[in-house]
C-alpha cells in the first residue's frame, strides 16, 4: 500500500502494468471479458438460445486455464519476477494450484447447471456471469498478498455468490437462503475488516510481507513507539495483535463454515439452487482456505506457535494460532460429523459434511509442515473434485415434478441408472477417504501432517479426525445403502443430459486417477506447500514458554 | 527361488488382478442374461484358482515354484509406484502368505459354486458376481503386498465388496449387520493408519547414523535369510536394503522421499525402536497394529460385530468371511504385529492381556455357542472360539505354538467354511437355521448328513483330521510358555465337542418330528461334489501335515527368532522335541544374530 503511494505521487509509470506484468493477472483478464461477453450475449439471445451464454462461459474458462499454463511456464518455471502490481499480486505455484482448482470446479459447475436450470426454467446468462465473476473474485484472493486486494476479492466473490443463492427468484427456499446468507456474510466481512483494520493500525501497512516482518516487533510485552524520547511509556500489544489475529480468524472461519461459525452452511446449501451449492461447497470453501492461507502462513508466521511472553519481566506467551486453528478444527469435525448423521435431506447432509472437511482441511494448517500444508493443498484439490461429483450427482436425481434432494430419492437407483451409481458410490467412499480413491491420499496427506510432527497433542486430534472420519462412513454408507439396497420408490426414469454426463465422468475418472496415480498431484501441491509466497512454519521460540501444549509442536524439520 | 512371469507380467500379479479383469468383463454383460453371466463367473473364478497353483508347481517354461528351503519373500515384483511418499508396487509371498493365498483362491472357487442356486433365487447376479470377485482380489492382494501401503490399500479396499454382499444378498437383519462390520473394521483400520504413518516417518530417524543403519541392515539379512539352509534370500534383503539406503542417504532427487513403505525394512528396524524412542512408542504402535487386526480377528471383547455379520450374509459371504477375511486379523499378528514390535510383543504385560483376552474368547465363546439356538449363529460363535486358540498359538512366542496357530488359521478356514456350506444348504431347503425346526434329518438326508458328521467332526478335533494336529501344536506351544494358558484352552476344546455334537445330536438323530423335513432332498451332484476338495484337505492336513508344514515353518522360525531372539540357544540345550523338522535348523535361524 505504501508502494503504491510513493508510486502514485510520481508521475505513474504505464511499464508498471505493462509487457510481463500483465502475465500476472492474464487468466483473470480473460475471465472478466468473458464475464462481461456474457452479460451482453445475455441481452441480446432470444429466450430458448440462452444456453449459448454457458458455452461462452465455458469457453472463458477454458481460455483463461490455457493462460494460466502459460503464466506457469513463464513465470514460474521461467523464473521471471512473480511479484506485480506493487506487490498487491504474487503468482507462485501456491496461486497457480489454487486458481487451477477454482477453474476446474468452475468449468465443472458450469457443466452441471446447464441441464439444471433448463429444469428449473431459469436459463438466464446472468447466472453464468455471476460465477465468472465470483471466480475472478477467487483467483486474486489465492494471489493476493495484500490485504486489500485480499479483502476486495474476497467481496467481489461473496456478492456474486449471495446473488447466486438467491438465484431462483420464485422460490421461497432460496430467497431466505440468500438472505441468511448475505446477512450473516456481511457480518463476517466486517468483523474480518474489523481485524485487518487493526492489524493496519499495528503495523502500518498492508502488504503482508510488511506486516510480518513488522510483527515480531510490535507484538511484545513492552512495545514503545518513541523509546528514545524521554517520558514515552510502554505497553502490551499482544493482546491487541491476538484479538486482530482472532477477528480476522473468525472472519475466514464464516466463510469456511467452521464451527461456531457454521450456522448459515446447512441453510444456504440447501436453499440455493442445487448447482449453487455444489459451486458453494467448493470453490468458495477452497477459495476462502486459499486466504486463509495467505494470511495466516504468509502474513503471520511467527504467531503460529505462541505470542512470546517476556521471560525477564515473567509475562507468560499468548497461545498462537495454531492453538485457536486446533480447537476449531476439532470441535469442528466433531459438530459436523455428528450433526450430518440424522440429516434427511442430501443437500442438508452433505452441508454438515463439507463443514466437517473443513475441520479436516484446518488439519493441514495446524500441522506447520510441508506435509501438513501438501495435505491442506491437495486435500481442497480433491475436495473440489469429489464433492462438485457428488452434487452433480444429486443435480441428476432433479426431475420436472421431483425435487431429487431427500435421500428417498436415491432409492433404487442402481436399477435406474447404474453408471450414476456407481459414479456416486466413487465420489461418496473418496468423501469418506476410502482407498483407492483420491480422498484417501488427501486424508493420509493431512494425517501424515500430524504424525510428523510427533507433537502428543496433534496426535491425539489426528485420532479425533480418524475416528471421525470413520464416522463419516456412516452417513455416506446411507447414500450407498439407499441406492444399493432400497427398493426403488417412485417409477419416474432418470436420464443424463450430454453436459452432466461429461461432467460427472471427468469427475469420477479424476478422483480414481488421483487415488491410484497420486504422484504427479502430490507432486504439484507439494511445490505450491513450498512456494515462496509462504513461508513454512515460524522460527521455533527461543524461550520455554507455558504455552498450552497444542501450541507447541516439536520443531520438526521442513522438508 | 521362485520366479514365474507370464507375458512378461509376473504371477503374483497375475493372481491378484485376474479377478478383476473378470469384473471388468463382467461390466459388459448384458444384465438380463443371467445364465451367461452365471457360467463366466464360475469358470472365471476356476481361472484364478488354476493360474496360483504354479505358485506352488512352478510352471514349466515360465519359472520354478516357490522354494521351501530358501524361505522368505519370493515371486518378488518390484515397480516405481508413488516415489514423493515412498510406496512402491511390491509383492511378493512367503510361506505363510503362499499358504493364506491357496486357500483364498481355493475357498474363492467355493464361494462362488456354492452360490450357484442360492443366487438364482435372490437375483442381481450380475452385481453378486462382480461383488465376489472384487473381494477375491482385495483378498489376495492384502496377502501378497510387500509394501505397507499397498496392504493398506488392500486391507480397505475389501470392506466395501464385503459390505454389499452382506447388506444386499444378506438376511433378516442384513443392513445393521452390514453397516456394523463396516464401521469396526473401518476404526480399527484408520487408527492402523496413524500407526503405519509413525512407522514411516521414523524410519528415516532410526537409520541415520552408520551403526544404526548396520544394526538395521543386520537385522533385515537375518530376517531374509532362510532358517532352513541359512542361504540368504537376496532379491528380499535387496529390496529392504534399497529401503534403508534411500532413507539414509543424503542426496535423494527431488521427487523422491526417503521414508519407505517397505515391510521388511520396516520389520528391520522393529527391534531397534526401544533403544532410540523407548518402550512407550512401541507399545502404541503395537496397540495400533494390534487394535485392528484384533478387531479383524476377531478378539474377545471386539467380536459383538462377528455373530451378525456370519449370520446375516449369504452363505459365500459366510465361508469367504470364515474362511479368509478372519485370517486378515491372525496374519497381521504375524506378519506386522508380532515381528515388527517384538518388544511389545514379548512385555510381559502386554502377553499377558493378548492371551488372557484369547483364552476368553476361546471359552466365552464356546459357552456362547452352546447356548445358541440357530445352526448358524451357533457356528459364528464357535469361530470366536477357534480363533482365540490361533491367538493363543501365536502368543506362545515358540515355534510350536506359532506352527499350530498357522495351520490351525488353515484348518479352520476348511472346516468351518465347510460348516457354512453345510448350514446354507439347510437354509435353501427350509429357509431356517433354528435348530428346534430340524431333527432326524440322518433318515431323510443321508450324504448330507454323512459330510456334516465328517465336519463336525473335523471341527472339535478329532485326530486324524485337521483341526486336531492344529489345536496338537497349539496347545503344545501354549503348555511350553505356560501350563495354565494350555489347561484352560483344553477346556475350550471339551466345550467344541459338546457344542458340535450337541448340535449333531438336535439336527440329525432321533425321528422326524416336523412335517415339513420329511421330503427334504438330500444332495444333488455339485452340492456334493463342492465338498470333495475340503473333506480332502480335512484328512491329508489330519494324516500328512508335513508338507504344509514345511512351507509354513521356516516363515514362523524366523518370527520367533525375531520376536525372542534367545529362544533357539536356549531349546539347544534342552532336548529337541519337535515333529516334523529336521532337528538341524535352530542353529541356522539363529546363525546371522551370532555373526552380528
Amino acid at each position: 500500500m505504501q508502494a503504491l503511494i510513493q508510486a502514485t505521487s510520481a508521475p505513474i509509470d504505464l511499464q508498471v502494468i505493462m509487457g510481463q506484468t500483465a502475465q500476472l493477472i492474464m487468466p483473470e483478464v480473460i475471465l472478466t471479458l468473458f464475464a462481461c461477453a456474457a452479460l451482453v450475449l445475455d441481452v441480446m439471445l432470444p429466450r430458448d438460445r440462452k444456453q449459448v451464454v454457458a458455452w461462452v462461459s465455458l469457453a472463458g474458462v477454458g481460455f483463461s486455464l490455457v493462460s494460466l499454463g502459460g503464466a506457469y511456464y513463464n513465470v514460474v518455471r521461467g523464473g521471471l519476477s512473480q511479484k506485480g502490481f506493487f506487490d498487491m499480486i504474487v503468482l507462485d505455484t501456491y496461486a497457480i494450484v489454487f486458481k487451477l482448482m477454482f477453474l476446474i470446479g468452475a468449468g465443472l459447475s458450469i457443466l452441471l447447471a446447464i441441464k439444471y436450470l433448463e429444469v428449473e426454467s431459469e436459463q438466464r446468462g446472468e447466472y453464468y456471469a455471476l460465477i465468472l465473476f465470483a471466480v475472478v473474485g477467487m483467483m486474486f484472493m489465492a494471489s493476493g498478498i495484500d490485504l486489500l486486494t485480499l479483502f476486495i476479492s474476497l467481496e467481489l466473490m461473496a456478492i456474486s455468490v449471495y446473488i447466486l443463492v438467491g438465484y431462483l427468484r420464485r422460490d421461497q427456499r432460496s430467497n431466505e437462503a440468500a438472505m441468511k446468507y448475505f446477512l450473516l456474510g456481511a457480518f463476517s466481512s466486517g468483523v474480518l475488516l474489523y481485524g485487518i483494520s487493526m492489524i493496519y493500525g499495528l503495523t502500518g501497512s498492508t502488504n503482508l510481507a510488511d506486516i510480518a516482518s513488522a510483527l515480531p516487533k510490535v507484538a511484545v510485552s513492552n512495545f514503545n513507539l518513541y523509546p528514545n524520547t524521554p517520558g514515552s511509556t510502554s505497553a502490551d500489544m499482544r493482546y491487541l495483535v491476538l484479538l486482530s489475529m482472532i477477528l480476522m480468524a473468525a472472519g475466514m472461519f464464516f466463510k469456511v463454515a467452521a464451527v461456531p461459525f457454521h450456522m448459515w452452511a446447512p441453510d444456504a446449501y440447501e436453499g440455493a439452487p442445487t448447482s449453487v451449492t455444489a459451486f458453494m461447497s467448493v470453490a468458495v470453501k477452497a477459495a476462502s482456505f486459499a486466504m486463509f492461507g495467505r494470511l495466516f502462513l504468509y502474513g503471520m508466521p511467527d504467531l503460529r506457535t505462541a505470542i512470546q511472553g517476556d521471560s525477564v519481566t515473567g509475562v507468560a506467551a499468548l497461545p498462537g494460532w495454531a492453538l485457536l486453528l486446533g480447537v476449531v478444527s476439532a470441535v469442528t469435525m466433531v459438530w459436523g460429523n455428528l450433526g450430518a448423521l440424522t440429516q434427511a435431506n442430501t443437500k442438508r447432509l452433505l452441508a454438515y459434511s463439507s463443514i466437517s472437511h473443513a475441520g479436516y482441511t484446518l488439519l493441514g494448517l495446524i500441522a506447520g509442515n510441508t506435509t501438513g500444508y501438501t495435505g491442506f493443498i491437495i486435500y481442497l484439490f480433491i475436495y473440489t473434485v469429489m464433492n462438485l461429483g457428488v452434487f452433480g450427482c444429486i443435480i441428476a436425481l432433479r426431475r420436472r415434478g421431483i425435487a431429487g434432494d431427500r435421500l428417498e430419492d436415491l432409492n433404487g437407483l442402481m436399477r435406474k441408472a447404474p453408471w450414476l451409481t456407481v459414479m456416486m458410490t466413487i465420489f461418496l467412499l473418496s468423501l469418506g477417504g476410502i482407498p483407492p480413491t483420491a480422498g484417501f491420499i488427501g486424508k493420509f496427506y493431512l494425517f501424515a501432517g500430524l504424525i510428523e510432527t510427533g507433537n502428543p497433542w496433534l496426535v491425539r486430534l489426528a485420532v479425533l479426525a480418524v475416528v471421525m472420519s470413520a464416522v463419516s462412513l456412516y452417513y455416506y454408507i446411507r447414500f450407498i445403502r439407499a441406492m444399493y439396497i432400497e427398493p426403488s420408490t417412485e417409477p419416474q426414469p432418470i436420464r443424463l443430459a450430454p453436459s452432466l454426463q461429461v461432467a460427472l465422468g471427468v469427475a469420477a475418472l479424476l478422483v480414481m486417477l488421483m487415488g491410484i496415480f497420486p504422484q504427479r498431484i502430490i507432486d504439484l501441491t507439494q511445490k505450491a506447500a513450498t512456494s515462496s509466497g509462504l513461508k513454512i512454519g515460524g522460527p521455533p521460540s527461543p524461550q520455554a514458554s507455558p504455552t498450552p501444549p497444542q501450541s507447541r509442536p516439536s520443531n520438526a524439520p521442513p522438508g | 527361488m521362485g520366479q514365474i512371469e507370464i507375458l512378461g507380467i509376473g504371477i503374483l500379479s497375475w493372481v491378484t488382478w485376474l479377478p478383476t479383469v473378470g469384473v471388468i468383463i463382467l461390466l459388459f454383460f448384458n444384465k438380463a442374461k443371467n445364465n451367461a453371466i452365471r457360467w463366466f463367473a464360475n469358470i472365471w473364478i476356476g481361472l484364478c484358482f488354476l493360474i496360483s497353483i504354479p505358485l506352488l508347481t512352478g510352471l514349466k517354461g515360465a519359472g520354478p515354484g516357490y522354494d521351501k528351503a530358501l524361505g522368505g519373500l519370493q515371486f518378488i515384483e518390484n515397480y516405481e509406484w508413488i516415489p514423493l511418499i515412498g510406496a512402491r508396487y511390491q509383492l511378493g509371498v512367503d510361506g505363510l502368505s503362499l499358504v493364506l493365498v491357496m486357500l483364498t483362491t481355493l475357498l474363492g472357487v467355493i464361494g462362488v459354486v456354492v452360490s450357484w442356486s442360492y443366487i438364482r433365487d435372490k437375483g442381481r447376479e450380475k452385481e453378486y458376481y462382480i461383488m465376489l470377485l472384487l473381494l477375491q482380489s482385495g483378498m489376495i492382494g492384502a496377502f501378497v503386498a510387500a509394501d505397507l501401503f499397498l496392504f493398506f490399500i488392500f486391507w480397505e479396499v475389501m470392506l466395501v465388496p464385503m459390505y454389499f454382499l452382506i447388506g444386499i444378498w444378506g438376511g433378516k437383519n442384513r443392513l445393521y449387520s452390514a453397516i456394523k462390520f463396516f464401521l469396526y473394521t473401518l476404526v480399527g483400520s484408520v487408527v492402523m493408519l496413524l500407526a503405519v504413518l509413525k512407522l514411516f516417518f521414523i524410519f528415516p530417524e532410526m537409520v541415520k547414523t552408520q551403526e544404526q543403519k548396520q544394526a538395521v541392515l543386520a537385522t533385515a539379512r537375518r530376517l531374509a535369510t532362510s532358517p532352513v539352509t541359512g542361504q540368504p534370500n537376496v532379491k528380499m534383503y535387496n529390496m529392504a536394503e534399497d529401503a534403508i539406503n534411500r532413507a539414509a542417504a543424503n542426496n535423494l532427487p527431488s521427487g523422491y522421499s526417503r521414508g519407505s513403505f517397505n515391510i521388511t525394512a520396516l520389520t528391520a528396524i522393529g527391534p531397534h525402536i526401544k533403544a532410540v524412542y523407548g518402550m512407550s512408542l512401541v507399545i502404541w504402535l503395537f496397540i495400533g497394529f494390534a487394535l485392528s487386526f484384533a478387531i479383524k480377528v476377531p478378539m474377545f471383547p471386539f467380536h459383538t460385530w462377528l455373530p451378525d455379520a456370519h449370520y446375516d450374509a449369504p452363505t459365500a459371504g459366510s465361508v469367504i468371511l470364515a474362511g479368509v477375511l478372519l485370517k486378515m486379523g491372525t496374519y497381521g499378528f504375524m506378519r506386522f504385529s508380532l515381528p515388527m514390535f517384538p518388544d511389545a510383543a514379548t512385555h510381559p504385560t502386554v502377553r499377558k492381556v493378548m492371551v488372557i483376552l484369547a483364552i476368553i474368547g476361546i471359552i466365552y465363546g464356546a459357552l456362547v455357542a452352546m447356548a445358541q439356538k440357530d445352526v448358524k449363529k451357533l457356528i459364528a460363535y464357535s469361530s470366536v472360539s477357534h480363533l482365540g486358540f490361533v491367538m493363543l498359538g501365536l502368543f506362545a512366542l515358540n515355534p510350536n505354538g506359532i506352527n499350530g496357530a498357522v495351520l490351525q488359521m488353515i484348518n479352520h478356514g476348511i472346516s468351518t467354511g465347510a460348516l457354512f456350506m453345510l448350514a446354507g444348504i439347510l437354509y435353501e431347503r427350509r429357509h431356517t437355521y433354528e435348530i428346534a425346526e430340524f431333527g432326524g434329518l440322518a433318515h431323510v438326508m443321508p450324504v448330507y448328513s454323512t459330510i456334516f458328521l465328517i465336519v463336525t467332526l473335523s471341527s472339535l478335533g478329532l485326530p486324524l483330521m485337521n483341526n486336531f494336529i492344529g489345536e496338537f501344536l497349539t496347545l503344545r506351544g501354549a503348555f511350553e510358555a505356560n501350563v495354565w494358558w494350555a489347561g484352560f484352552a483344553t477346556l475350550g476344546i471339551i466345550l467344541g465337542a459338546a457344542y458340535m455334537l450337541w448340535l449333531y445330536q438336535r439336527v440329525f438323530f432321533g425321528q422326524v418330528t416336523n412335517r415339513l423335513n420329511e421330503k427334504l432332498p438330500d444332495l444333488n451332484g455339485r452340492e456334493a461334489w463342492q465338498f470333495a476338495p475340503l473333506i480332502f484337505l480335512i484328512f491329508w492336513i489330519g494324516i500328512y501335515p508335513k508338507p504344509l508344514i514345511d512351507f509354513i515353518n521356516p516363515q514362523t522360525e524366523t518370527v520367533v527368532a525375531q520376536v525372542v531372539p534367545d529362544y533357539f540357544e536356549k531349546s539347544q540345550v534342552a532336548e529337541d522335541g519337535r515333529e516334523g523338522e529336521p532337528a538341524a535348523e535352530p542353529e541356522a535361524g539363529v546363525d546371522p544374530e551370532v555373526t552380528r
